[in-house]
């Protein structure tokens, strides 16, 4: 399973700011609610948790349950801190794990 | 070319652990906090939070409105979230469309009025589905530097029903805030 995962960011921002962090990855997000084509149950695996960091530091997390659609998008809200580069993880029951980063350009 | 074999192989292995892993559906709402600083049963003589008045100071708890419609386990997990304390009907906005064609994209914005700094703020928001097979659809947790406690995702939606979003402040006291759906086809995967 190859997860492509995007972070989008205000093209610039100042220390002090409040800016929107966009975040999506490609997920089925299998409830375990479903069956295959011989009756038999499909195991569920979702993302069960996603995190943001910033130069570091948590800024969100996320735990999420099987009613969240796939591919999952998630939008919050930070207060820029100064310089720094955002580290996002999604985590499956799978256990895969995928990590994306993206610096913001602080001006 | 060797690079697509071993990508194979690895996909194989990944479909392999996904086929044996066990899943407790269940975690993602037993996963509430547990410890005393956010429990009601502790009596406390003094007000904490002066801004935000506890349920005593409301003239009479408010029923829910749909109690009839909601699903055992979102009582549950209401429950299981709220223990005795009543929530405050303020400050929580669940903003999705009225009517959704497709139950498995279903977008929501989730608003709590903070001032998110050290005298007012949210550490988790819990969105709620009232009628899917699983209640507890995500909780959101908050931080020092998060500027607002506002967040925004899709969801499923198996059926026409309201969707609850209830907030947890840094004081400890309940927000809840709700929406009614009316969903044309059903998502979460129940066909």
């Amino acid at each position: 399973m190859t997860n492509k995962s995007r972070i989008k960011l205000p093209d610039q921002a100042a220390t002090g700011e409040v800016i929107e962090v966009k975040a999506l990855t490609t997920h089925v997000m299998e409830t375990g609610n479903r069956k295959d084509g011989d009756g038999k149950p499909i195991p569920r695996n979702i993302i069960h948790t996603f995190t943001a960091r910033y130069a570091g530091e948590l800024v969100f997390k996320a735990e999420f349950g099987s009613g969240i659609a796939a591919n999952p998008f998630i939008a919050f809200y930070m207060r820029v801190p100064g310089p720094g580069e955002f580290e996002m993880t999604w985590t499956d029951d799978a256990g895969a794990t995928t990590i994306e980063r993206a610096p913001l350009n602080v001006a | 070319m060797q690079t697509p074999d071993r990508r194979q192989v690895l996909i194989g292995a990944g479909a392999l652990t996904c086929a044996t892993v066990f899943v407790d559906a269940r975690a993602l709402a037993e996963d509430q906090p547990t410890t005393p600083d956010t429990s009601p049963a502790a009596p406390s003589p003094v007000p904490i939070a002066p801004e935000v008045p506890v349920a005593p100071a409301v003239d009479a708890p408010k029923p829910e409105p749909h109690d009839a419609e909601t699903s055992p386990q979102y009582q549950e997990a209401l429950k299981r979230l709220l223990g005795d304390a009543t929530p405050l009907e303020e400050r929580v906005t669940v903003d999705i469309p009225e009517a959704v064609e497709n139950g498995n994209i279903v977008p929501y914005r989730l608003e709590v009025q903070s001032e998110m700094n050290e005298q007012d703020s949210i550490k988790r928001l819990h969105l709620f589905s009232t009628a899917n097979p699983q209640a507890s659809v995500a909780v959101f947790h908050f931080t020092a530097l998060s500027a607002k406690a506002t967040v925004i995702g899709r969801m499923r939606l198996a059926k026409s029903q309201d969707v609850v979003a209830v907030a947890e402040t840094h004081t400890g006291a309940f927000l809840i805030g709700r929406r009614a759906v009316k969903v044309d086809i059903a998502g979460c995967g129940n066909e």
